[in-house]
């Protein structure tokens, strides 16, 4: 039998081994004590704040450091400066609902593009409606895919397109669900050589823990990222980044008038503030904390690697596809220029009876090639490569 | 009387409904007379459409207030009736007074019933005036929670620190921040700065003009500010207006204290588009406080 090889982290990123012990202590706790005298201290404070002996039942939660020990573990993961905000939320669509709420207190017509996930972009397009403003869509995934095209013509045409719509926000994907790479600063400093940029949003689902996020720190007003796919979590936990100084104090804001008011969605993000900040209200929803914890051990095995990863190994993708075995001949690379490629590759097959297979057999053909994969209608499958070379079949 | 320009005066029966109607019968008929089966159709076809034209033509000829007849006026307010309420109110003072036959009262009368036409021709051209009153506020107030207002640009012409410092001030800033935290409008200001509030040798205004400029920015208000002496090569930009999506706008001015002397407020569509043109020309003198943010620390 082959070996599997697991290139469906795009999707769901396999649980890192810290991950999974915090995970089983996790659940261990919760069956022996669900609610002890110390557990909200040890979920402030962290492992060590436990007594001796909870420490020695439950070793696989020592990645647990607290909410402020957490968050400053996905500062250090991203290289975000110290007095940037973390954000934690069952769901990163919470914290999309956050960030379009601050987006359209300030602008009135926001630049999307066509490589946007469609239910941030529903989400978007709900609140723009709400508010009275509006979005305009560029449409650049053909051109980048089919034409080619190079993050400079990416940046001009979105650059042409916010002055020519006299757009005034920004939502864009640092990386898109198929692969591409946005030059996330490039596009941001040409909009603003010639327009008023008075917000951004970057979506990073994608680009967290797999590409540097430099580019989106140095620039954008707020960030959204989650836990389960390259970060290794397995369990969902979206998580938000802000603090630049432009936006700041306006985000703060906005985040303490919806706790304030009872509209902050998400039990998650109502608890992690409001312990964090010593206010516990005792009358708020039940959050699920479960996935904090995974969320933790995998930021402490990302940073215990940290040295022997390279978020800038791209050009090794052309060899990791060499040595790939695929299904049949049929199948060939969709690729980007360099400078948009990431770790997720598109394969597509034009033969016209793989084009009519449904998506659940083109995974089949995969998997009996040792793949796990994503497919999608139309003969496209998204190969998620790993970080290290994959090993050879057989 | 005003005399309309349209065709249908020059032909005063087809105007009428039984003149129309009998032209019709008499075509008709002669039609059918005269003409084949196909050919009465049509010509039954071309009066139909002819008289359907007349319908429309004689209804547009009825709305238009500038062609209505001082006999007409009644039965085309009847179709607005509260504005007609108004009609027969300010027809039975007049009729009153005019029962009145003392000289002297008539002559005082006149003089008020002139002064109350000054101030109707005003309402009628859209706009209202309010002098030496804050009341215009209640208005101001009654505007921005208007359903269907989405956007309200404001600019704020700060000659002292007092201004909108004041009880109404507060309250009218209160109403602002209520409506933006709600998210129900989305607000934007300019602020033209006098020199002296913000020396060119400081980075920013004076307190407390810097944190109301600051409080308003956190908050998510759209803040940009400006010396008035940068707008010293268009000093038509220096005033402080209110532009209330694209229905009405506002206009504040103010004695030395930084209270109203006059407001007025229009919903002249050409005034508004006027009001739009200058908010764009000042927002190019402008910078915004999140971008002056990025550049510089607050104090």
């Amino acid at each position: 039998m082959r070996p599997l090889h697991y290139l469906d982290t795009a999707r769901l990123g396999q649980m890192t081994p810290a991950a999974k012990d915090a995970q089983l202590d996790f659940v261990r706790l919760s069956a022996e004590e669900p609610s002890s005298l110390y557990f909200e201290q040890f979920l402030r404070d962290g492992f060590s704040a436990w007594p001796a002996a909870y420490q020695e039942r439950f070793p696989g939660l020592h990645t647990w450091t607290g909410v402020s020990g957490l968050k400053h573990s996905i500062r250090q993961l991203v290289d975000a400066p110290d007095d940037w905000q973390v954000l934690f939320a069952n769901r990163s669509l919470s914290l999309i609902h956050l960030a379009t709420r601050c987006l359209f207190r300030a602008c009135r017509n926001v630049l999307v593009t066509d490589l946007s996930w469609p239910t941030y972009l529903h989400a978007i397009e709900h609140r723009a409606s709400r508010t009275g403003n509006r979005i305009t869509t560029a449409a650049i995934r053909t051109n980048i895919l089919q034409a080619g095209w190079s993050s400079t013509e990416v940046a001009a045409c979105l650059a042409e397109a916010f002055t020519r719509n006299q757009c005034d926000g920004l939502f864009l994907p640092a990386v898109d669900h198929l692969g591409i790479r946005l030059p996330i600063r490039e596009i941001i400093e040409q909009i603003q050589s010639r327009n008023e940029l008075r917000f951004s949003l970057i979506d990073a689902a994608q680009a967290f823990c797999h590409v540097p996020l430099d580019d989106c720190l140095s620039c954008a007003d707020f960030i959204v990222a989650g836990s389960h796919k390259w970060m290794g979590a397995y369990l969902p936990t979206g998580i938000g980044l802000f603090g630049k100084r432009r936006s700041r104090e306006m985000i703060s804001h906005r985040l303490r008038h919806l706790g304030g008011t009872h509209a902050i969605e998400d039990p998650l993000l109502q608890f992690t503030e409001q312990i964090e900040s010593g206010r516990l209200d005792g009358h708020s929803e039940t959050a699920n904390l479960t996935s904090l914890f995974a969320c933790a051990g995998a930021a402490t095995d990302l940073l215990s690697t940290r040295h022997t990863r390279d978020e800038n190994e791209l050009p090794r993708i052309n060899d990791l596809i060499q040595t790939m075995r695929m299904p049949s001949a049929e199948w060939q690379p969709v690729l980007p220029k360099d400078s948009l490629r990431t770790r997720i590759v598109l394969f597509e097959s034009h033969v016209p009876s793989t084009q009519h297979q449904c998506v659940d057999a083109i995974r089949q053909t995969w998997l009996d090639a040792g793949y796990v994969i994503t497919a999608y209608p139309r003969a496209r499958v998204r190969a998620s490569m790993p970080n290290m070379e994959p090993h050879t079949a057989e | 009387m005003a005399k309309s320009k349209s065709a249908l005066h020059w032909i005063p029966w087809l105007t009428h409904p039984l003149g129309v109607a009998l032209a019709g019968c008499g075509a008709v008929f002669l039609g059918w007379l005269l003409l084949p089966p196909s050919g009465a159709i049509a010509v039954v076809g071309l009066l139909v459409s002819i008289l359907l034209g007349l319908t429309v033509a004689n209804s547009h000829r009825a709305a238009t207030a500038s062609v209505t007849s001082h006999l007409e006026t009644p039965f085309v307010l009847a179709r607005d009736a509260a504005m007609f309420q108004r009609y027969r109110a300010m027809s039975e003072s007049l009729l009153a007074a005019s029962r009145n036959p003392d000289p002297i009262y008539r002559e005082i009368a006149l003089e008020h019933f002139d002064e109350l036409n000054r101030q109707a021709t005003t309402i009628a051209s859209g706009t209202f005036v309010f002098e030496g009153t804050e009341t215009w506020r209640i208005l101001y107030e009654r505007l921005l929670r208007s359903p269907g207002l989405h956007l309200y640009r404001s600019v704020a012409w700060v000659k002292n620190e007092n201004y909108w410092q004041d009880e109404p001030g507060r309250k009218s800033m209160a109403v602002n921040f209520e409506l933006h935290d709600a998210e129900l409008l989305n607000i934007e200001r300019i602020a033209i700065i006098a020199d002296e509030l913000w020396p060119l040798s400081e980075v920013w205004p004076v307190e407390p003009l810097r944190q109301w400029l600051q409080q308003q920015h956190s908050r998510g208000l759209w803040i940009k500010f400006v010396r008035e002496s940068a707008l010293s090569k268009e000093p038509e930009l220096i005033a402080d207006i209110g532009i209330y999506g694209s229905r009405a706008v506002g206009m504040q001015e103010l004695d030395d204290d930084c209270c109203t002397v006059r407001f007025t407020l229009t919903f002249h569509q050409a005034r508004v588009t006027e009001a739009e043109s200058r908010w764009t020309r000042l927002a190019v003198y402008a910078e915004s406080f999140a971008s002056y943010l990025d550049r510089y620390d607050m104090p």
